[in-house]
């Protein structure tokens, strides 16, 4: 089996501010030593609580940040530190959808213009018919329909702007999706249907899946493999119900212990 | 100890909350589930006499014997903090940022003339040392933001419990929490809960940290009851298809073993939902009887509001 994404020996610092013009400026170990890989077509998911560096990797690995340190490869070629002409033929095939995704829509833009961006960058040579086709397939493909188009995001409601903003990730046929809390923000009974959504659309795109969260029961439910995180670092990695149902490290056991069951 | 009894709120046409009626005891916590508009944090609001001016109650709220939705503005003042007290999801937001820890937990005492600043100020350093905060003398000096999450959310707990209230309401308490700070806060709250014999109304949008807590939990969606009962019945044997389909909803195991089973459709805005039940038209068992009228609570192991409880699998 080959590996869509590697990570290796992953290092990555935020600067804090300087207490003085001359004093020595200190910083912020937010990922240290990170390697893993994430085999084709499979769902790695990574566990942690605020401040392990979670979603600092998310960043690295689609590459909204340089490493310091140590590298990312999307199928054998390494991504991190390119300059941005050359990762341009790798952005439509790594894709992110986050939180909160009335942050990463623009709020005066209609929904067709919003998804129909991604894809002009990607595919400019697609008419104005051809586009529009696309757009509508996939609104309907995650489950609304061609009305969206003309609405703007503050007309819908939050899982429905989940949908759009997975529409808008997935419009390019990207291979890699990086998931950062993607149902933190939303109701338990919208919850399951975008969870039920990322499984199908993983299915019919051929997507691997990189799905972050504070969420055990989310996490140990979706994911082929677990990496936990603390402190930057990953504690313990291991398949999904192996490390759930017998964790190793200490800290995996404080995780589970505390986490609220029915 | 609370009695609430047809509390019902409305933001000019719009019913807010239907007539609610539920009642807690000392030493008893009350756990209400809720999504986004069910109407569970305007219930706490109401209690505590804070609802937004643009809104009108209607019932009545029993505490002690003495109706809250009677009173005027300074005798509710007088209540608050002192017979009941309400700690938030986010404690940064309820908490001074330009006032001591130690200063914010005295004032309470102070102000419901219960004790003299002094008396106040070393009563606040053992709150502070009662809620598992270390080094509280130093803490009592330190300002809102130079403490953790975890933190602040014990200060603030101090600060509810500093005047002993016969209630105390909790509102998303663990939240905004990671997991681990979570556990100890409701650990802490279980105890507090013990020694001072309070009733306590805590409020969740999550099932699984009510059930850590909650004697009896009451489900409520779109502004209305759906099922009430003691907290291990209506987990083992939901009778309302709401409450069943949340239930469902809640990921298990993992996805190649046990398909997850979404409640459909999204939550509804309050405005334009049916008179009748408000869950009907994502409700599988809805009918146009569950449209046009609202339904009679039916009691049995759990009390629950729907008219086809014993056909249909719901949700």
């Amino acid at each position: 089996m080959s590996a869509i994404l590697d990570v290796v020996d992953l290092h990555h610092r935020y600067p804090l501010p300087r207490d003085g013009i001359f004093a020595q400026r200190q910083y912020v170990q937010a990922v240290e030593g990170l390697s893993f890989a994430l085999e084709e077509g499979k769902i790695l998911g990574i566990v942690g609580e605020s401040g392990s560096g979670k979603s600092t990797l998310a960043r690295l690995l689609v590459a909204l940040e340089t490493p310091q340190r140590g590298e990312v490869r999307f199928r054998g070629e390494r991504i991190s530190g390119l300059r941005e002409a050359r990762l341009r033929p790798f952005r439509r095939q790594i894709q992110m959808i986050f939180q909160d995704p009335f942050g990463s829509l623009d709020p005066r833009m209609r929904i067709g213009a919003s998804i129909a961006e991604p894809l002009g960058v990607a595919e400019p040579g697609l008419d104005v018919a051809g586009r529009r086709r696309r757009i509508v397939a996939m609104l309907e493909r995650v489950g609304l329909g061609e009305g969206a188009m003309m609405r703007y995001p503050h007309q819908f409601s939050g899982g429905q702007r989940q949908r759009i903003a997975i529409a808008r990730a997935l419009i390019t046929h990207p291979k890699l999706l990086v998931a950062d809390e993607p149902v933190s923000a939303l109701d338990v009974s919208v919850q399951a249907q975008i969870l039920n959504l990322l499984l199908d659309l993983k299915l019919e795109f051929g997507l691997s899946l990189v799905f972050i969260s504070h969420d055990l029961g989310i996490v140990r439910y979706l994911s082929d493999r677990v990496i936990v995180m603390q402190h930057g670092k990953v504690v313990e990695e291991g398949e999904s119900e192996a490390l759930f149902s017998r964790p190793a490290a200490a800290y995996t056991k404080t995780l589970i212990a505390a986490m609220p069951r029915l | 100890m609370l009695v609430v009894d047809n509390l019902g709120i409305s933001l000019g046409q719009t019913r807010a909350l239907r007539p609610l009626s539920f009642s807690l005891d000392a030493g008893e916590t009350l756990g209400i589930v809720g999504e986004s508009g069910s109407g569970k944090s305007i219930t706490a609001l109401a209690i505590m006499g804070l609802l937004p001016e643009v809104m009108q109650a209607s019932g009545s709220i029993l505490l002690k014997g003495e109706n809250l939705l009677a009173l005027d503005e300074s005798s509710l003042c007088a209540l608050r903090g002192r017979r009941m007290a309400m700690i938030f999801q986010e404690p940064m937001t309820a908490l001074n940022p330009v006032m001591t820890i130690g200063r914010q937990i005295a004032e309470g005492l102070v102000l419901h003339g219960l004790m003299t600043s002094e008396a106040a100020a070393s009563e606040a350093v053992r709150l502070i040392e009662r809620v598992g905060l270390p080094e509280p003398e130093l803490r009592a000096h330190s300002y809102p933001h130079e403490l953790s999450g975890g933190q602040r959310q014990r200060a603030m707990i101090a600060m509810a419990i500093s005047c002993r209230p016969a209630l105390l309401i909790a509102d998303e308490p663990t939240s905004a929490l990671d997991v681990t700070v979570q556990a100890e806060i409701l650990a802490l709250l279980r105890e507090i809960r013990e020694e001072t014999g309070m009733g306590m109304l805590f409020i969740s949008h999550d099932l699984a940290v009510i059930s850590k807590l909650a004697n009896r939990t009451l489900v409520l969606y779109g502004g209305a009851a759906m099922e009430m009962g003691e907290t291990q019945a209506l987990l083992a044997a939901p009778r309302h298809p709401y409450t069943r389909g949340l239930i469902a909803a809640i990921p298990r195991g993992n996805a190649h073993t046990t398909p997850l089973r979404p409640i459909r459709g999204h939550v509804p805005e309050l405005h334009g939902l049916p008179d009748g039940c408000p869950f009907h038209g994502r409700c599988l068992t809805g009918t146009d009887l569950c449209r046009r009228s609202s339904p009679a609570p039916d009691v049995a192991s759990t009390t629950a509001w729907c008219h086809h409880l014993d056909g249909g699998q719901g949700a």
